[in-house]
């Protein structure tokens, strides 16, 4: 608990109006996506990059942790206050400062939702890619702490590939701008690259530059059924063979088709063995002939239906399939544990084989769907916990899965992050001296360990949810 | 909490996943999250899971809802959100035995000094001897509770005479083809008589009869949604008591909250095992909304030649109406049919105004940002009437307009279809 000294301290920074310390309040601010609970000490809606550099200094003194917090709909923890301490809500610094149609970039605060920048930039013909499911709520700053992707990201990359250069706090408290307003810089280390992904330890985000695209004029989207994964899997090769990149390349596995047709009844074949939704976009002529060439690979590679949208009411029907995934699957079981694994392109139905056989080994429900063209699967593992030793198969089932797919040549997580949930299996990635480099670079920030701690380092992460 | 297990469990299906903040009119004014669903949703569970208190603040944040769900609407996981925030009010009056909008009423009362400066406005004074007039569980009281009013609040003459003091039993129409019942409302009766009227016209003109029973009273909603289930079970006995009249086909309410209140609660006012519960579905079966009604009688729109002048129209959906009753595409055809008259679609028509019962009440100043984005849409459409089909909108309307000295007309459907009926 905070003592009370602290809070004062703090009312002077901020404002007693931007304090809140009853108990209901910070219940409200106790959870993220991941459904797991910690209570903060103390809830805090700072309004300038001034006031969050004197909460950060005033840490330093008193040490009291310190948790960032945008829209809370990470999937890893990165918003969990696991050892309480005073958590920053950033929602209310959501303007967009700027909009440069010549240096195709946009200056905005870490509260912008991603959607509404968006549609912002969209009403000048202007693009902002990255598509994490969550944009609707989803802030930028979160966004760029954990570097979200989304399904365009086989075309266009992620976050980390649109953010030029940040402002940020310090977590001992002094502001600095890292990064530029131009395309091309080399000029020390490249602080804005290290930033982006870390989840909240090494800086509070205050100002982001972020590059635009044009908005391409046009798309085309298409829905195909597959007999096997295997004949999807080789058909999303032969896509990116034929030198076409799709903006999107999604795809539902068999278990995925099955809840979503019990669900909708959109007439899904439910022997299907996977499906899959593909969009391309660009200049209209092109995407004609690009998404007739799919259609003829999917055709050629034994899919029993390709079918290309008609217009943007068709393609919406289509995505239908895939948005009801989520509503969908939970019919299986009431606890979604949701892994966002990653391997090459070429090992997604060798991945899917050995989930599928690690799944039987352990007794449980998986479903798998995601983004076949980036090689980032969805692996869902489906639980209830009421049922005595489940949560335990599903953890060693997890550790399994993650084993198998550092052994494709994979990463542990796409687009989530490591936050409290996967700390525990880092060093199967990094290596021991691989975790210590970061260890080091954390405490070259932040040598008290005042911001966001329990978090990626697994020694720490023990602390009780209430 | 823990008499409500069902309350509870359906508060924890929600996974925390946040969507509701995109579709959340309170949050999206305030930013802070026990202003939305997932807020209140791990607030009840915790609030339940630990036997804690009902506290002030618990009972704060639960009044800061405007029911009007869209979260529920949006839900990935189907959590009836807001049911089980009205559920848990209602749990909160049954332990601590006041409603919400009663407790602000005492507030103020005890509050002489404000009392006594309302007081003193000649007009005001005036009004409040005319809600005199008005019975103790008239949902316009919980809307207009006098004492606990912001003085800002625009506030509708009280009609000199009452609907239902004038109109009352059958009224034959000469060429009869359809008997219905009219459920006027508060607003119908005390408000804005000539809405009721309009639509006993309109009836008529169709060749429906219309039965308007003296002793209906009000729906009950707005005492519902706050948390006051007694209050609607009694209003629910008399209604159905006043429609009872084989003859009947419908029961038409010109409201859609009133429509929806009447459809689709009161048969869940009633335990299953009562034996009034059988007429209480006779009687819910039948009531239907007057767009929906109108939509039926008037057969497919066509434009046609009528009176009235050259104006554009927008439209505001109701969310009674349109997410409870599923009403959102007869009310357009209607009024895209209607003769001079330009149809101007609003963005996000579907978007609350901020009115919410109780909320206005507890959160006006809230209620008021929340219908100044309405407002802001509403402007967008150049429109010079906004049309809609519920009280509740039309009051809030009427004032959010009024705060921004905007002089744009607020009517209901009714009486636009009515207006534009040659020959009546």
């Amino acid at each position: 608990m905070l003592e009370k000294s602290i809070s004062k301290k703090i009312w002077n920074i901020v404002g007693q109006e931007n304090v809140v310390a009853d108990k209901e309040t910070r219940i409200c601010y106790s959870y993220d996506a991941t459904n797991l609970k910690y209570l903060p000490d103390l809830v805090v809606y700072p309004t300038t990059r001034e006031q969050i550099s004197e909460i950060l200094k005033l840490a330093n003194e008193d040490r009291f942790p310190v948790i960032p917090r945008g829209a809370g709909t990470g999937f890893t923890g990165g918003t969990l206050p696991v050892e309480g301490g005073v958590l920053l809500v950033l929602t209310k610094l959501n303007k967009i400062l700027q909009i440069d149609p010549e240096n195709l970039l946009a200056v905005v605060e870490p509260g912008v939702v991603t959607f509404d920048l968006q549609k912002e930039v969209e009403k000048i013909g202007l693009f902002y890619p990255p598509d994490p499911a969550s944009l609707k709520t989803s802030t930028l700053g979160g966004n760029v702490a954990e570097c979200a992707g989304g399904p365009r990201a086989v075309k266009y990359g992620v976050t980390k590939d649109y953010v030029l250069g940040l402002e940020v706090v310090l977590p001992t408290g002094e502001i600095i701008s890292t990064g530029v307003q131009t395309v091309k810089s080399v000029v020390g280390y490249d602080l804005t690259k290290l930033l982006v992904g870390s989840e909240g330890t090494l800086g509070i985000i205050t100002k982001i530059i972020l590059r635009l695209l044009p908005l391409p004029k046009d798309k085309r989207t298409l829905l195909a059924i597959f007999p096997t994964i295997e004949t999807a899997a080789t058909t999303v090769s032969r896509i990116i063979g034929s030198r076409i990149i799709p903006t999107t390349l999604e795809f539902m596995d068999n278990a995925t088709i099955r809840c979503v047709e019990d669900y909708l009844h959109l007439g899904l074949p439910v022997e299907a063995g996977a499906l899959l939704i593909i969009e391309v976009d660009g200049v209209p002529e092109a995407i004609s002939q690009d998404i007739r060439e799919i259609q003829k690979i999917c055709l050629d590679h034994q899919a029993l239906e390709a079918k290309v949208a008609k217009d943007a009411q068709e393609a919406e029907e289509l995505w239908k399939a895939r948005r009801s995934v989520s509503p969908a699957v939970v019919k299986l079981n009431p606890t979604k544990i949701n892994e966002d694994i990653t391997v090459p392109r070429s090992k997604v139905a060798e991945i899917l084989r050995r989930v599928e056989a690690i799944a039987q080994k352990y007794n449980l429900i998986i479903v798998n769907f995601g983004h076949a063209g980036d090689g980032n699967i969805h692996v869902n593992v489906m639980i209830d916990r009421r049922r005595p030793g489940e949560e335990e198969r599903a953890h060693a089932a997890v550790k399994e899965i993650f084993a198998a797919t550092l052994e494709l040549g994979g990463t542990l997580s796409g687009e989530h992050g490591i936050g409290i949930t996967k700390a525990p299996y880092i060093s199967m990635e990094l290596g021991d001296m691989g975790l210590e480099v970061m260890k080091r670079i954390k405490k070259a920030f932040d040598p008290n360990n005042i911001l966001n701690p329990g978090k990626i380092f697994p020694d720490k992460t023990k602390a009780k949810a209430y | 909490m823990k008499t409500l297990p069902q309350v509870l469990d359906e508060a924890r299906k929600c996974v925390k996943c946040g969507n509701c903040l995109a579709q959340c009119p309170v949050y999206q004014e305030t930013l802070e999250e026990p202003l939305v669903a997932r807020g209140k949703l791990g607030l009840i569970e915790a609030v339940g899971e630990e036997n804690g208190d009902f506290s002030k603040r618990f009972n704060q944040i639960l009044s800061q809802c405007l029911l009007c769900g869209t979260c529920t609407e949006n839900c990935p996981n189907g959590v009836r959100a807001d049911e089980v925030i009205r559920q848990a009010r209602a749990l909160l009056v049954k332990e601590k035995g006041l409603s919400l909008p009663k407790k602000a009423i005492f507030k103020y009362l005890l509050n002489s000094e404000y009392f006594l400066s309302w007081l003193l406005k000649g007009g005001a004074s005036l009004q409040y001897l005319f809600l005199q007039r008005i019975p103790e569980e008239s949902g316009l009281r919980l809307r207009f509770p006098l004492p606990a009013l912001d003085s800002r609040r625009l506030i509708p003459p009280l009609a000199q005479d009452f609907f239902l003091d004038f109109h009352s039993g059958w009224v034959r129409a000469p060429k009869e083809i359809m008997r219905v019942g009219l459920f006027v409302g508060c607003v119908g009766n005390y408000l804005f008589p000539r809405l009721s009227r309009s639509a006993l016209d309109l009836f008529l003109h169709h060749g429906v009869s219309v039965y308007i029973p003296a002793s209906q009273r009000c729906c009950g909603l707005p005492a519902f949604g706050s948390g006051d289930e007694q209050t609607p079970l009694s209003l629910a006995r008399k209604n159905i008591e006043a429609f009872t009249e084989e003859s009947l086909e419908q029961i038409v309410a010109p409201c859609g909250s009133c429509a929806s209140m009447l459809k689709l609660d009161y048969p869940l006012l009633f335990e299953a095992s009562d034996p009034f519960q059988a007429r209480v579905l006779a009687f819910s079966s039948k009531v239907t909304d007057a767009s929906l009604f109108l939509a039926k009688l008037l057969g497919p729109p066509s434009a046609g030649n009528g009176p009235g002048k050259a104006a554009r129209l927008t439209y505001h959906d109701p969310c009674h109406l349109r997410r409870k009753l599923g009403v959102f595409r007869e009310p357009r055809n209607i009024l895209k049919a209607l003769p001079n008259l330009t149809y101007a679609e609003m963005p996000e028509a579907n978007r609350c105004c901020g009115q919410g019962g109780s909320f206005n009440l507890a959160n006006y100043d809230l209620s008021l940002q929340i219908a100044g984005r309405k407002i802001q849409a509403i402007e967008e459409t150049g429109a010079d009437i906004v049309v809609t089909a519920c009280s509740g909108c039309l009051l809030q309307l009427m004032d959010g307009l009024h705060q921004q000295g905007l002089k744009k007309e607020v009517r209901h459907l009714v009486e636009m279809v009515k207006q534009a009926t040659p020959n009546l």
